[in-house]
């Protein structure tokens, strides 16, 4: 999960990348990095759905790690599953995802895994996208296209830092933070635990996207080896958290 | 902005994430009584010198000090960092409004400006020796229901024989509340305290509930530096 910018190389005039590194108070403590993250596309009919999955183990449970890991592993699962029924809700989605999840972690109890979760899948819809975004718990998702920039997530008012459901935790389905919507052109999709967007104002993330966008160009190695660094090198004092970001850009469809 | 290309450092914030701490400390009248107040004076001071000695940390701590006598809870030391925290010792007088310093401290908590979302869960510590002479019960039960104040880290230090134990235990839970009957206990609670807090500071997961430990009795021990 960590040790790859790339998971599959998309067409010209498509980009998809990420990095996740253990922050400086699990490397002390010689604990592994408890987030997780994804990028799949596969096709569907006529066209190619995107997929990208940032997942967040909360700190305090034993199998966090686990957790996050089956959670990229059963939002993916999902999603595949779910965008072969064209019109489907998206409550079916996380309700598959949810059980997916459990699955997964099965037999560890879902408690000691629990974690976040953030989704973002892009379906082709005749000459538009459809764009699903989805999260429980902290951590952003973005979406950037020619009719705006919408996210998704972030931290609740009555959470503090580390204070966050997820799978695993009591929540309620209105808990996951849904958006759905249309984009006619070409879309950016960043995902983001929450060590890095606790620490970027909501008026710095297009500066967030323009500064990933200034890595599209290197070679994926190197790409992901610039990614890795700057987060383990995170200008902010006394940073200590897991931090992952994921980013896509699609460019729009064509008749 | 610097000029030029875009950097991390010109998107996201300068400041290390707070850890909040709350005293919430009684300096009603019978405070002055028994060497109790110059003893709380003393164990906030070290509190507040370890606080600022603290640099190893991901976490900064930021201190607040309320007090709370005569008519209504006040703030004697705003929510800052501790090391900018210049603290002047209190004095007592007058009754013990625990009601309108509960109030203050709901009011604190949910002020996302004062403690921002990115802060870690803040503590919370109540010291009384004393029985509330306000209005209590409403202020404690608004600070429970809220959602953001009720998941501070509540602890509670009854001092002397006269404190209520039985109020504290409503603001704290019975396992979260000790009784101080001489001053060396209560410089122990205050030691565990900032010994938890420090950690916390420094933790990879700096939201773990503290357990008290027992303050015992007077060991011989306390004033030796191990």
């Amino acid at each position: 999960m960590t040790l790859t910018s790339e998971r599959r190389t998309p067409p010209a005039g498509e980009r998809a990348f990420g990095a996740s590194v253990a922050g400086p108070a699990h490397v002390a403590a010689n604990l592994a990095n408890q987030d997780a993250w994804t990028y799949a596309r596969w096709v569907v009919g006529p066209g190619t759905v995107h997929c990208a999955v940032v997942c967040d183990g909360l700190g305090s449970r034993p199998h966090a790690r686990e957790g996050a890991r089956a959670g990229v592993r059963a939002a993916k699962r999902a999603a595949r599953q779910w965008s072969r029924a064209p019109g489907a809700p998206v409550g079916l989605l996380v309700r598959l995802l949810e059980v997916l999840w459990r699955l997964e972690v099965a037999p560890l109890p879902a408690d000691d895994c629990a974690t976040t979760c953030l989704l973002a899948l892009a379906l082709p819809d005749g000459l538009e996208w459809r764009l699903v975004l989805l999260a429980l718990g902290d951590g952003l998702a973005v979406v950037d296209g020619p009719e705006g920039l919408w996210t998704v997530g972030g931290r609740p008012a009555e959470h503090f830092s580390n204070t966050t459901v997820g799978l695993g935790t009591p929540h309620h389905m209105n808990d996951w933070q849904v958006q759905d919507l249309k984009a006619s052109g070409q879309v950016r999709v960043l995902l983001l635990s929450d060590g890095i967007a606790d620490d970027v104002p909501e008026h710095h993330v297009p500066d967030l996207l323009t500064w990933l966008a200034g890595l599209e160009d290197r070679p994926a190695a190197a790409r992901g080896q610039a990614l890795r660094r700057a987060l383990r090198q995170w200008p902010v004092p006394g940073h200590s958290d897991d931090k992952t970001v994921v980013y896509l850009r699609i460019g729009g469809i064509e008749a | 902005m610097s000029r030029g290309r875009l950097t991390l450092k010109d998107i996201t914030v300068a400041a290390p994430r707070p850890l909040p701490v709350l005293l919430l400390l009684d300096v009603s009248g019978s405070m002055a009584e028994d060497g109790k107040l110059a003893a709380l004076n003393t164990a906030v001071r070290d509190m507040l010198h370890a606080f600022a000695q603290e640099q190893a940390g991901g976490a900064e701590i930021h201190v607040a000090v309320l007090a709370f006598s005569g008519r209504e809870a006040r703030v004697h030391v705003p929510l800052k960092p501790a090391r900018d925290v210049r603290f002047e010792a209190l004095e007592a007088k007058g009754h013990t409004p625990l009601g309108s310093a509960l109030a203050l401290t709901t009011r604190i908590l949910d002020n996302r400006d004062l403690v921002p979302g990115r802060a870690y869960r803040p503590t919370v510590v109540l010291v009384s020796d004393g029985v509330p002479t306000d209005e209590w019960e409403a202020p404690l039960a608004a600070l429970l229901a809220s959602p953001r104040a009720s998941k501070a880290v509540r602890l509670a230090l009854a001092v002397g024989e006269d404190a209520d134990l039985e109020v504290l235990t409503h603001f704290a839970g019975a396992d979260h509340v000790r009784r101080a009957a001489e001053a060396r206990q209560l410089r122990r609670f205050f030691r565990f305290v900032t010994m938890s807090v420090t950690a916390r500071s420094r933790s990879a997961t700096p939201d773990q509930v503290v357990t008290l430990p027992d303050l015992g009795a007077d060991d011989g021990f306390d004033d030796l530096d191990l």
